[in-house]
């Protein structure tokens, strides 16, 4: 069986040569730069490197990707930082104090802090992957059709409860869940709200949703005021020594973002999403510097970039040890596994322990690569900035465009990109959190599907919520949630 | 900065060059510029390998590039929407899977499903998957015979599949209704990976799986396969027996192949059919077949179009049968 020190072994020999270091390196870069341009993301990466891959042999494949994964999956911080669009799902927590924080000039500052809190919880998670993988993949084979319905329901309940307005934080994840429910339904494959229209049938694609919600709304936000008239944000460049060590000194933080990433993250799919939903919901409800947060406090920060890339092991983990790719970005790697004959699966690490663990040593190389590229064009990304709006918003409008368009290739999703930049300008106006609504969007399919399923197991009986151990703790803790304003109210009145 | 506006500027604006560019159609001699290649489904996932594998092959003998461009969506429909709206020049082709478009037409998974009988021309067959069943490894059961006793104790038994808009899900009502059982089915979507490992956890009792898809987890001692419902056993897992073996006539599987919008000119199908089938029988897609388990199957342009017709067939009366016929 694979563990740390053969991984080595095995694993060092077939990376450490000129063409995998510089295919690391250059998966690195583009990944940096595809994973942090706004409404460009992950799945653009690698997917527009995979067809360049079907002639290279497995280590050298992955030597791209691998690395342009983790650098892209990072990338999407920094656009969630800078321009309030998060690449992926995971990133959609650290938009709400990044944003802030670059707001208040501290863009450096953010960005350094989302670089620490990425590295420590991805090498963790690294370390985990290689050390426990079987152990992960157990109980990932534990988790049910139960489980998963109470693990989003309770992500989802946290987040709407942690939002400034209950209500409104309420209803923006309920229009998610209905926006969730478009496309044909799971268990009889019958057309909903799709219009007659053959791109709807599978449901909304969540990039041209999520950048039109958080990034073109921005843009016509910005668009309201004369823009050539419109002051650019002096950014400060902090120093990235303290932006480090900082992160480091709120250990407590990272230590429970860490567990919950590494707990969840076994869920393919969602389990780097609910993970960075709940490490910044648990930090807004416990953390030393709880009245802070929302407002660009470094702890929303640190708290959900840790908790997201400790999820990304285990997810990688699952996805290697089942064949179950968990979103699209992990979907498209799996391909590169089937294109070099290797079948994802158990086996994967007694019959192929040398691509394991190559791409072990690779994901760690790309975290590390990554902090040094993060770093070494801190003082680039953050000058960019600068850049009047008057050239900036053309830019970022056109990258959405493409972003859009280029993540199936489709038309349509133009059109959704504008119809949801819209949606999200309204929202924005009338102060109701963009965050809930593309997580229930997010979460929406998977809570139906699971639920759903669920109930045909039980032969529409739902007392097996109740009846399995981790769905009916996650269940009452949701009740709980809720119910929480309504007893302490009551608490109060006894005093 | 300004240059790396200007920069981005200018490469958005190739971009869109690029994009929008048309060249002059002219029939002097075919092909005489690119072919596109539209592929219902992602990158790196197993439609996507044999069309790209074809791709190459076809590029070889055509002597112009294949050009493939993914346009996922609806189990393959956003693609042939878009090649049955093309020029039928031969310019234009998508990889076509006849099962799939037989359950959207009949099911109406759309109201704008395209009709495989009319307003496709199809230029041949190249991969078909065949579909099997794999249960839990310590399942008290190890072949069809004593798994069908066992569902006809307990019925309701729940097993896995794709939901009704796949063809696994099919497999499984085609195979109930043959051997006079009665299954609960319940739908893991997206990856049949993720009903396999239901499976193996013990949520259903078995999944619809093809023999390559199973492979791992069957070598890692997680599920076992009862059979596979192919015509022989295959090359990649020769240990697996068929359900014909085991007396059970029954042979389901999804297949891949190519087609053209109708009312292609008949010399441009030959050469595109020639082609294919150059590139199905080139030694690297062979090598292929056999190393990733994918199954081979090869139909001309002519039996592709009578396959075509007998999938049709089956799958009205299926889901007539089932009570889900929506026409």
């Amino acid at each position: 069986m694979l563990n740390l020190s053969n991984a080595l072994t095995i694993g060092l020999p077939l990376v450490l040569t000129p063409t995998v270091i510089g295919l690391t390196l250059l998966g690195t870069f583009i990944g940096l730069v595809v994973g942090s341009l706004p409404g460009l993301t992950a799945t653009m990466a690698v997917a527009i490197m995979i067809p360049l891959t079907y002639s290279m042999t497995p280590q050298e494949s992955f030597a791209l990707l691998v690395p342009s994964y983790a650098a892209a999956t990072f990338g999407g911080s920094v656009g969630a930082i800078l321009i309030n669009i998060p690449g992926t799902g995971a990133a959609i927590m650290t938009t709400i104090d990044g944003y802030a924080m670059r707001k208040n000039g501290e863009a450096g500052r953010a960005i350094g802090l989302a670089i620490a809190a990425s590295l420590v919880g991805g090498l963790v998670s690294a370390l985990f992957l290689a050390t426990f993988a079987p152990v992960a993949a157990r109980w990932a084979l534990r988790l049910g059709a139960h489980e998963y319905f109470a693990v989003a329901l309770f992500g989802l309940g946290f987040v709407a409860y942690i939002s400034p307005s209950l209500l409104k934080g309420l209803l923006a994840g309920a229009l998610g869940l209905l926006l969730g429910c478009v496309g044909n339904d799971p268990v009889g494959a019958y057309p909903r709200f799709t219009f007659d229209h053959a791109s709807l049938i599978g449901g909304m694609t969540f990039v041209p949703v999520m950048i039109g919600l958080f990034g073109l709304s921005e843009v016509f936000v910005a668009l309201e005021g004369d823009l050539s008239a419109r002051d650019v944000a002096r950014q400060q460049i902090h120093g990235i020594a303290r932006s480090f060590w900082e992160a480091l000194r709120m250990w407590p933080t990272m230590i429970r973002s860490t567990v919950i990433g590494l707990l969840i993250g076994v869920m393919p799919g969602v389990g780097p999403t609910i993970a960075a939903a709940l490490g910044y919901g648990i930090e807004k409800r416990l953390g030393r510097n709880r009245e802070a947060m929302g407002t660009g406090a470094p702890e929303g920060i640190v708290a959900p970039e840790t908790a997201n890339n400790a999820g990304t092991g285990g997810e990688l983990a699952v996805t290697m040890a089942f064949g179950i790719p968990g979103d699209a970005v992990t979907a498209v790697m799996m391909g590169a596994f089937l294109i070099h004959g290797l079948k994802p699966g158990p086996t994967l690490f007694v019959s192929n322990p040398d691509v394991v663990s190559a791409i072990f040593l690779l994901f760690i190389a790309g975290n590390l690569l990554f902090a040094v590229l993060g770093i070494a064009s801190l003082r680039f990304l953050v000058k960019l900035l600068e850049t009047p709006p008057r050239y900036l918003m053309p830019i970022v409008i056109v990258l959405c465009v493409v972003g859009a368009y280029a993540a199936s290739n489709s038309v349509f999703d133009v059109w959704v990109l504008i119809v949801f930049g819209v949606v999200g300008y309204v929202m924005r106006k009338i102060d109701m959190p963009i965050a809930p609504m593309v997580l229930g969007f997010i979460l929406g399919p998977l809570i139906e599907d699971n639920l759903r399923r669920a109930l045909v197991l039980d032969d529409g009986w739902p007392i097996g919520f109740l009846t399995r151990p981790v769905s009916a703790v996650l269940i009452g803790l949701t009740v709980l949630l809720f119910l929480s304003p309504v007893l302490g109210r009551f608490a109060g009145r006894k005093q | 900065m300004h240059t790396l506006v200007r920069g981005l500027v200018g490469a958005t604006g190739l971009a869109i060059a690029a994009l929008s560019y048309q060249p002059d159609v002219a029939q002097a001699a075919y092909p005489e510029r690119p072919i596109t290649m539209l592929v219902g489904f992602g990158a790196g996932g197993g439609t996507d390998i044999v069309a790209r594998r074809i791709g190459v092959e076809m590029e070889k003998s055509l002597g112009k590039p294949v050009v493939v461009i993914n346009k996922d969506g609806g189990g393959g429909l956003v693609s042939w929407k878009e090649l049955v709206a093309a020029k039928p020049d031969g310019y234009t082709i998508a990889m076509f899977l006849p099962l799939n478009a037989a359950i959207q037409k009949h099911l109406e998974t759309s109201k704008t499903w395209v009709d495989p009988l009319k307003e496709v021309r199809m230029l041949g067959m190249v991969n078909e998957d065949a579909w099997g069943i794999a249960v839990k490894a310590d399942a008290p059961f190890n072949d069809l015979k004593s798994f069908a006793a066992w569902l006809k104790a307990n019925p309701n038994a729940k097993v896995s599949d794709g939901g009704p808009a796949t063809a696994y899900h099919w497999a499984w009502v085609a195979f109930m209704e043959r051997f006079g059982l009665k299954l609960r089915t319940v739908t893991y979507q997206g990856a049949t990976a993720a009903g396999i490992k239901a499976a193996a956890g013990g949520e259903v009792v078995a999944a619809g799986a093809g023999a390559a898809e199973a492979e791992s987890m069957v070598s890692a001692g997680m599920v076992k396969m009862l059979g596979i419902s192919a015509e022989k056993r295959l090359d990649a897992a020769p240990a697996i027996p068929t359900f014909k073996e085991q007396g059970f006539d029954f042979v389901f599987g999804p297949t891949r192949g190519f087609a053209a919008p109708a009312g292609t000119p008949e010399e441009i199908v030959k050469t595109l059919e020639a082609a294919i089938r150059k590139a199905y029988d080139s030694a690297s897609f062979q090598a292929h077949l056999r190393s990733s388990g994918q199954g081979g199957f090869y139909l001309s342009a002519k039996d592709s179009e009578t396959y075509v017709r007998k999938v049709d067939d089956e799958f009205r009366t299926l889901i007539e049968k089932a009570g889900m016929l929506r026409k």
